[in-house]
C-alpha cells in the first residue's frame, strides 16, 4: 500500500509533464488475497499486488487513452506521451466539452487499519471452521474468502485531487451433498465482523434441504426468489438500462419512458454511493462526488446516471457514476438499494399455495437486452411450496423471463434486506414474491 | 528476465519448495473503437509483472506483483511459501505433479505483418469507412467497430529446469449495426462475429483478410431486416445452425464439462461442475458417430494455440471425442495425475497476476463432407441460425439455451423467411447425439473467443473454436415469450 502522500504526489507530477490541454491521471492500487477451496480443501490461494494509471488527454476535442502498471517516473512519462500521441491521430469528439471541475464532496470511512493485520492462515483458518462445520454434517465444502485492499485516485488539470483507500472481504461458500447444495455470501469491510459459521451453516441448512429433488414439468409458477435471486436481477437492470449511454442511445427499458409507471408500484429502486449501508465510495472514477439518483420510484421511471461526458453531451450534470475510462458501458451505478417492503421469506412462503422458492440462479444472460428478457438455470436449491409448507425439493430448471413483467408483478416483499456483491457493483436487496414467472426448461439434477 | 528468474527458482530450492515456477509477462494491448462516425476510444496499455507459483508441505502457494526486480522477487516467494504453508491448514492429500518432459526453448509470434508497426490512421480509415457504409443504410441507428492488438513477451521457469521465452502477437477486429424500430424494438447485425468479431494469433494480414468494408453494407441491411422479420417460430424441428455459433456450442456443450479440474471438483464454488465424470470416460456416447472433436493447441493462428503451456508442458492435439464416443479430458500435471492421465498442455492464466488454471487451448468440431446447400436439402421444416446473441448453460453444461442474432426458416430443404430472435435449447447429449450433418472444410474456420471466464479471481481467457455448420434433429426451438 503506497498511502496518499506517494499517490498523489507521484499522480501530480505526472500532471506536470503533458503539454496537452488536459490531462487526468486515475490511480488503481491493489493487493487482492484470495483463498479457494473445494472438495474441503484450500486448493488455491494466491496474492496479487498491482497499481496501474490510466491516462486521459485532451488536445483540442481529441481524446487518448493509455494505461501503465510501470509506475516510475520513465513509465508514467512513456504512458503520456502514448496518450498524447493517440490524442494528436485520433478524430475531434464534438461531444467531449471538458474533463470536470472540483466539487466538494462528503468524506466517507471505507478503509480500516485492523484489517492489514489479517495473513494468510487467519482467513484460512476461517475457510477452516467452514469445512469442519460442513463435515460435521457428512458435507463437501468449495467457496472463496477475499482480501482487497484498494487505493483510489484521481487528479486532472482542472483542479481534481481524491484519495481514497478502501478494504473489504467477500466470502462464498457452496455447501455439497451427494445430489444437492446450498449457496452463502457475506460482503464486509471489516474482517472482525466477518462470521463464517452463520455463512456455513446458512449454505448446510439449504443443501440439507434440498437433498434428493424430484423432477417437475417446467411452466408458470408463482415464485419466491430470496435476495441471491434478486441481486442478480437487479445487476441486469442496472447495466442494460440504467446507465445515460444506453438510456440516450435507445437500447435501455427506460429509454423514452421517464415519469412512467413501468412496474408495480411497491418497487423502489436508486444508487446511493454515499450509503453506508451498502458500499460507499465517496467519488467517481472521474473524482466527481457521488449524487443519490432515484432508478425507479413506487414502479415510476425517475433517472438514470451520468457521467462527466455523457452529462455535458445531454446537457445536465454528473451524478458521479463514471467507471474508469475509456468505458464502452458509459456510466454505471455501482451501489444499488431496493426499497425494503413488510414480510419476511417465512412469511412469504405461508402465502403460497402452489409456487417455487429460488435459492439463487446461474449463467443468467439477456435474450433481449431492451425488453430486459433473461434466461438462465435455478442452482444451489430450488423447492417446491404447497399450502404455506416447503413441501419438497426440485431439480433445477431454467427460466425465460421479461424482469420488467416480473416486477409489475411482485406481491410481497421481505423487511430484511441483504448486502450483496455483483460483478462490479454492491446491492441492498430484499427477498420478494413474485405471481407468475416462466419455467421453459429442466435438467437431470 | 532470464538471470532474475533463474536465480529466483534457485532461491525456491534453497528454501525447501517441492516445486515452484516464475512467469515474468510484458504485455501491451491497443484497443480501437469507432461509435457512429467517431472515435470512442483509442488506447494504448502496457502490464508488466511477474508471478511464483510454490508447492511446499504439499499445498499451493501464489503471489505476484508489478514491480519487477530482484528485492520483490524475493518478497513474494517468501509470500507465496506463507500462503502455501497457509493453504496446508486445509489439506485433505498432498498434491502430486506427473513428470513431465522439461523444455528450454524461444519461441517467436507468427506475425507477418507487426500490427503495431501500422499507423493508427490506417486503422481508424478502416473502421471509418466500414462505419459510414452502415450508415448510408436508411434505418440502421447505432453502428460500432473495435480493432484489438496484443504483444506479448512470456518468460518461463520452473526449478525442474524449465527456461522458456514464448512471444505472442494477437490481432481482432468487428463491427456491429443496430437498428431501432419506431416502437423501440432493438435488433442488431455483426461481423465476422459477435462481442468483438473474430480474433487470431496473428498480425495485421488478419485483418485485410476480414474485409470489413465489403461486409458491412450487408450487415447493415440485415438489422434493419431484422425488425419486420418473422418471429422465431415456436417447436421441435430441425436445425442447421452457422460456424460461429457452433463455435460457441463447442465451447459451452463440450470445452468446459471436459476441464479436469470442473470434473474434479476444484470450480464448485464458481462455474459449477460436469457431467462428464471420470466413470464415463472411454465407454459414454456423448455424439452421433459423425462427432468428433479435438483439443488442438498446435493449429497455427488458433487463438486458443500456444507452443508451451503455463506449466511447461508442450502444446498438442488430442481427441476429446472421436467417432461420438467421449474419450478425453483437458487437463493439468495435477488433475492429470489424480486420474492417471498423462497432462495434455492445458494450464494458462490470464496475466501474470493470476494462477494458471485448466483452460480451453483450441476445441474444434472436425469438418464433416456435407456442403451447407446439402446441409439445408436434408431438412423439411426447420430453421437456419447464424452468430451468437445470448448463452446460457447449466452448472453441470447438460441444459443450454442459446440466441442467435438472426435466423431464416428451411421449408422443404430451402431458406424460406427471415427470423428474429432464434432461440434454441437442449441437454447436451441428447442434442449432440442427432447431429446428422458437419460441412466440410471449406466451411471450417477457427474462431477466436477472446473472453471465456473461469476461475476466481475470474480469468478471461483466449481460446478459439475450428467449426463449421453442422445439422441437429428435433431441437426444441423458439422459447422466448
Amino acid at each position: 500500500m503506497r498511502g496518499r502522500e506517494e499517490v498523489i504526489n507521484s499522480l501530480k507530477e505526472g500532471l506536470s509533464i503533458s503539454s496537452a490541454d488536459e490531462v487526468e491521471l486515475l490511480f488503481l492500487g491493489k493487493e487482492s488475497s484470495l483463498t479457494r477451496y473445494a472438495n474441503s480443501t484450500i486448493h488455491q490461494n494466491v496474492k496479487e499486488s498491482n497499481s496501474e494509471i490510466r491516462v486521459r488527454v485532451v488536445i483540442g476535442k481529441k481524446v487518448g487513452f493509455s494505461q501503465t502498471n510501470d509506475l516510475s517516473k520513465e513509465g508514467i512519462e512513456k504512458a503520456i506521451l502514448d496518450a498524447e500521441k493517440i490524442a494528436k491521430v485520433t478524430k475531434e469528439d464534438p461531444d467531449f466539452v471538458k474533463l470536470p471541475e472540483p466539487e466538494e464532496g462528503k468524506e466517507i470511512k471505507t478503509f480500516f487499519e485492523e484489517n492489514l493485520n489479517v495473513k494468510p492462515e487467519d482467513m484460512a483458518e476461517k475457510v477452516v471452521n467452514v469445512i469442519k462445520r460442513a463435515e460435521r454434517k457428512n458435507l463437501i465444502a468449495s467457496g472463496a474468502f477475499s482480501f482487497d485492499i484498494d487505493e483510489y485516485a484521481v487528479v486532472n488539470s482542472r483542479g481534481i485531487e481524491k484519495y481514497q483507500p478502501y478494504t473489504s472481504f467477500f466470502f462464498t461458500t457452496v455447501i455439497m451433498g451427494e445430489n444437492s447444495s446450498g449457496y452463502a455470501d457475506r460482503f464486509s469491510m471489516k474482517f472482525s465482523e466477518l462470521d463464517e459459521n452463520s455463512l456455513a451453516d446458512e449454505a448446510i441448512e439449504r443443501a440439507l434441504m434440498a437433498k434428493n429433488p424430484k423432477d417437475i414439468e417446467p411452466g408458470k409458477y408463482e415464485v419466491i426468489l430470496t435476495e441471491y435471486a434478486v441481486e442478480d436481477v437487479i445487476s441486469f437492470l442496472s447495466y442494460l438500462g440504467f446507465g445515460a449511454k444506453q438510456f440516450h442511445q435507445g437500447t435501455s427499458f427506460l429509454s423514452g419512458k421517464i415519469g412512467e409507471k413501468i412496474m408495480g408500484e411497491n418497487i423502489t429502486i436508486w444508487d446511493d454511493g454515499l450509503n453506508p449501508e451498502g458500499a460507499p465510495i465517496p467519488f467517481d472514477f472521474e473524482g466527481v462526488p457521488k449524487k443519490k439518483v432515484m432508478l425507479i420510484e413506487n414502479g415510476v421511471a425517475k433517472g438514470i446516471v451520468y457521467d462527466s461526458y455523457h452529462a455535458f453531451k445531454y446537457h445536465t450534470k454528473s451524478t458521479g457514476h463514471a467507471l474508469p475510462q475509456p468505458s464502452s458501458f458509459g456510466p454505471l451505478p455501482l451501489n444499488i438499494f431496493m426499497k425494503e417492503g413488510t414480510s419476511s421469506l417465512s412469511d412469504m412462503i405461508k402465502n403460497v399455495k402452489k409456487g417455487i422458492l429460488i435459492s439463487r440462479f446461474h449463467y443468467t444472460n439477456p435474450l433481449d437486452p431492451k425488453r430486459v428478457i433473461i434466461t438462465g438455470m435455478t442452482r444451489d436449491g430450488t423447492f417446491m411450496i404447497e399450502n404455506g409448507k416447503i413441501s419438497y425439493p426440485v431439480k433445477n430448471m431454467r427460466f425465460t423471463q421479461n424482469m420488467i413483467e416480473m416486477l409489475n408483478g411482485v406481491v410481497e416483499i421481505s423487511k430484511n434486506r441483504k448486502k450483496q456483491k455483483g460483478m462490479i457493483h454492491v446491492s441492498v436487496v430484499p427477498c420478494i414474491r413474485v405471481k407468475e414467472f416462466n419455467f421453459t426448461g429442466k435438467t437431470e439434477f | 528476465m532470464k538471470d532474475l528468474s533463474l536465480w529466483v527458482m534457485e532461491e525456491a530450492k534453497r528454501r525447501g519448495v517441492q516445486f515452484a515456477d516464475i512467469r515474468i509477462i510484458e504485455n501491451e494491448v491497443e484497443s480501437i473503437e469507432t461509435e457512429n462516425g467517431g472515435v470512442s476510444e483509442i488506447g494504448r496499455y502496457r502490464s508488466v509483472g511477474f508471478g511464483i507459483r510454490v508447492l511446499m508441505n504439499g499445498s499451493w502457494g501464489f503471489s505476484s506483483s508489478s514491480k519487477v526486480d530482484k528485492h520483490e522477487m524475493e518478497k513474494v516467494l517468501s509470500e507465496a511459501i506463507s500462503i502455501a504453508k497457509a493453504s496446508s491448514l486445509a489439506k485433505k492429500e498432498d498434491v502430486v505433479l506427473s513428470p513431465v518432459e522439461v523444455y528450454q526453448d524461444e519461441v517467436p509470434h507468427n506475425a507477418k505483418i507487426d500490427p503495431f508497426e501500422i499507423p493508427l490512421d490506417k486503422k481508424l480509415s478502416v473502421l471509418l469507412e466500414a462505419d459510414k457504409i452502415m450508415a448510408g443504410v436508411n434505418g440502421v441507428k447505432i453502428r460500432k467497430g473495435s480493432m484489438y492488438f496484443m504483444k506479448e513477451r512470456k518468460t518461463y521457469a520452473s526449478t525442474e529446469g524449465a527456461f522458456i521465452v514464448q512471444d505472442r502477437i494477437e490481432s481482432g477486429a468487428g463491427i456491429v449495426s443496430f437498428a431501432i424500430s419506431s416502437d423501440g424494438e432493438v435488433q442488431r447485425r455483426s461481423y465476422p462475429n459477435s462481442f468483438g468479431g473474430d480474433f487470431k494469433r496473428a498480425g495485421w494480414e488478419f485483418i485485410e483478410d476480414i474485409k470489413l468494408i465489403e461486409n458491412a453494407e450487408r450487415v447493415a441491411k440485415e438489422s434493419v431486416a431484422l425488425l419486420s422479420a418473422k418471429p422465431c417460430p415456436s417447436g421441435v424441428m430441425d436445425i442447421v445452425i452457422g460456424g460461429s455459433q457452433m463455435a460457441l456450442q463447442v465451447h459451452e456443450s463440450l470445452g468446459h464439462p471436459v476441464e479436469l479440474d470442473r470434473v474434479l471438483g476444484m470450480e464448485a464454488s464458481y462455474a459449477g461442475t460436469s457431467f462428464l465424470t471420470p466413470d464415463k470416460l472411454g465407454n459414454f456416447q456423448y455424439g452421433s458417430k459423425i462427432v468428433n472433436i479435438t483439443a488442438d493447441a498446435t493449429i497455427p493462428e488458433a487463438l486458443g494455440g500456444f507452443a508451451y503451456d503455463d506449466e511447461g508442458v508442450k502444446g498438442q492435439g488430442v481427441y476429446l471425442v472421436k467417432d461420438g464416443l467421449f474419450v478425453g479430458y483437458l487437463t493439468s500435471r495435477e488433475t492429470a495425475h489424480k486420474v492417471g492421465l498423462k497432462p495434455m498442455g492445458a494450464m494458462r492464466a490470464e496475466s501474470w497476476n493470476r494462477i494458471p488454471i485448466i483452460r480451453m487451448t483450441s476445441i474444434n468440431l472436425e469438418p464433416g463432407d456435407m456442403s451447407l446447400e446439402e446441409l439445408i436439402k436434408g431438412v423439411d421444416r426447420g430453421i437456419y441460425v447464424e452468430t451468437n446473441k445470448s448463452w446460457s448453460i447449466d452448472d453441470k453444461r447438460l441444459n443450454f439455451q442459446f440466441g442467435t442474432e438472426i435466423g431464416w426458416e428451411i421449408k422443404n430443404g430451402e431458406l424460406g423467411d427471415m427470423i428474429k430472435n432464434p432461440t434454441y435449447t437442449g441437454i447436451t447429449y441428447e442434442f449432440w447425439r442427432n447431429c446428422d450433418g458437419i460441412a466440410n472444410r471449406d466451411y471450417w474456420n477457427v474462431w477466436g473467443v477472446p473472453n471465456c471466464g473461469k476461475g476466481e479471481p475470474v480469468q478471461s481467457m483466449h481460446v478459439s473454436h475450428g467449426t463449421s455448420p453442422a445439422r441437429f434433429r428435433n431441437v426444441r426451438v423458439g422459447v422466448m415469450k
